[in-house]
């Protein structure tokens, strides 16, 4: 059965100009220039990374911190530009990144989740359509109305998820977003992701906990340091990785 | 990017909105301590011009409000504009979307202040001033003109600002020394007739001295002139456009 990838990344290279002490200004920058200093450093954070999603498939992420994952979900989602290499990906992609960090407090739940509807691309009506599913999954209820300040950061951070994962989008990348919640939500967000999966949407889980990812995903790619590592099914890639953990120990 | 943006009205009618909602929410007056700071500063200068330098200038309170509300756009714009897109890193970078809507809002919202002062500008004219005269015909022409100016610069200002974060010093140095440079606490006639010409290279001399010909005087502006700085309004705003687009992609990684 022939599978119509749903991404493709070839040879994906993303360099990265970093600033040593920030922030940069036009006064530094002045200065270093007369005196020919030079206060950045220009690392790859990804290189040639090779991949295929097909349609409908969940592919998790894994990899130590700072090995690239949530610099290839950009790039993915169209945030970051590559360096060499080239991505391609079909439909509407919504994505779930520290995505509550951007909520207005003096706004209300309902206002905000109007605000971020706009973001991905929805006009007011669709959002409008949205909001009841998206206020019952995170069982705020009335507290919607109520403005964000007055919300624990677990109430936040349900918000924001309930949001991401009602979006009914093509491709959904969600990066560490079930580090947050009780153990009851982050059971309910793992039986919504495989509920979004059959529905035909194809998913990239970036996580640090080997057990989500065994559930919702059926293949995975281990990062280290920026290139694949290991590819494969979701139990080698995991043990792999548990193995890699172990030994640094 | 025309293209891009009405494409995206959607997203700049929410940042408008939530710029709007900001501004408003908490003061029920909201849209008169947004013209304090303009009042404020034309009781000052008339207190300098009239009382202590006696200035030679008809109705002066009445030019400096036909003076200082454009200025005051332009300057609100781009000090509010500077910041914020580095003020909207979240959203930068954690969603793929138009950068530029961010500076725009901030335009737009500032606009529409701008607008609503105009409108109560009005009354004040008609009972203290030359009232409404065809010469207002032009009224549209220098705002939208304006608009245009302030859009590309605010536009060029946000993205360098990721890139070099004391630019805010230096705009704000700038701005208070550009305000003299054109005719808004004074009229055009204290400039020498030989640095005429350059005086009015500045795109916005010509536009302020161009409200303060219609609101006050009745007059239509120099034709000649508005043509001229009609094509380096356009010009300026292209260039930056330009170089937003340039920067555009390194904003996010930057931020």
């Amino acid at each position: 059965m022939p599978y119509e990838p749903a991404i493709r990344v070839e040879e994906l290279s993303k360099e990265f100009t970093v600033i040593l002490e920030p922030p940069l200004t036009l006064q530094k920058g002045l200065y270093n220039f007369v005196y020919g200093k030079n206060n950045s450093l220009r690392l790859w954070a990804l290189r040639e990374v090779n991949f295929l999603v097909s349609k409908g498939e969940a592919l998790g992420i894994i990899g130590a911190n700072a090995s690239g994952k949530t610099t290839l979900l950009r790039i993915i989602a169209g945030i970051y530009q590559p360096t060499r290499g080239k991505i391609f990906s079909s439909g509407k992609i919504a994505v779930s990144l520290e995505l509550g960090a951007g909520f207005i407090l003096e706004f209300t739940g309902r206002e905000n989740l109007y605000l971020y509807g706009a973001i991905f691309g929805l006009t007011r009506r669709d959002t409008a359509l949205k909001i009841p599913q998206i206020q019952e999954f995170s069982e705020l209820g009335d507290f919607l109305d109520a403005p964000l300040r007055q919300y624990s950061v677990g109430m936040r951070m349900r918000l924001a998820f309930s949001f991401a994962v009602n979006f009914a989008a093509d491709i959904l990348l969600v990066d560490e977003m079930l580090a947050v919640g009780d153990t009851a939500f982050r059971r309910k967000c793992l039986d919504k992701l495989k509920e979004v999966k059959k529905q035909g949407t194809t998913l990239l889980l970036v996580s640090h906990r080997p057990e989500e990812v065994a559930e919702v995903c059926t293949r995975a790619i281990m990062l280290h340091k920026g290139s694949i590592h290991l590819q494969g099914n979701v139990s080698e890639v995991l043990s792999a990785y548990e193995s890699m953990q172990g030994a640094v120990k | 990017m025309i293209v891009d943006l009405i494409h995206n009205r959607q997203l700049l009618l929410a940042f408008l909105e939530r710029g709007f909602k900001t501004k408003y929410k908490n003061s029920y007056l909201g849209i008169f301590w947004s013209l304090l700071n303009p009042l404020a500063n034309v009781l000052i200068f008339t207190l300098v011009f009239t009382v202590f330098i006696k200035i030679n200038i008809k109705e002066y309170p009445l030019f400096l409000l036909c003076t200082i509300l454009p200025w005051t756009f332009f300057h609100a714009a781009l000090t509010n504009g500077l910041v914020s897109i580095v003020e909207d890193a979240h959203f930068v970078k954690n969603a793929a979307f138009p950068t530029a809507v961010i500076p725009f809002a901030v335009v737009g919202v500032n606009l529409v202040n701008f607008l609503l002062e105009l409108l109560m500008l009005m009354p004040v004219l008609i009972v203290w001033g030359n009232g409404i005269s065809t010469a207002w015909i032009f009224l549209p022409l220098l705002i939208f003109l304006q608009t245009l100016l302030v859009a590309g610069l605010t536009l060029l200002a946000a993205a360098l600002f990721v890139f070099l974060r004391d630019l805010n010093f230096i705009m704000h140095l700038g701005l208070r020394l550009f305000f003299y440079i054109v005719p808004a606490v004074y009229t055009i006639d204290f400039v020498p007739k030989h640095l005429r010409f350059f005086y009015f290279l500045n795109p916005l001399a010509v536009l302020i001295d161009g409200y303060s010909s219609i609101l006050m005087h009745g007059h239509a502006p120099s034709l000649s002139w508005l043509s001229f700085t009609t094509v380096e309004i356009v010009l300026i705003t292209y260039g930056c456009a330009l170089l937003f687009k340039k920067m555009r992609f390194s904003i996010a990684e930057r931020i």
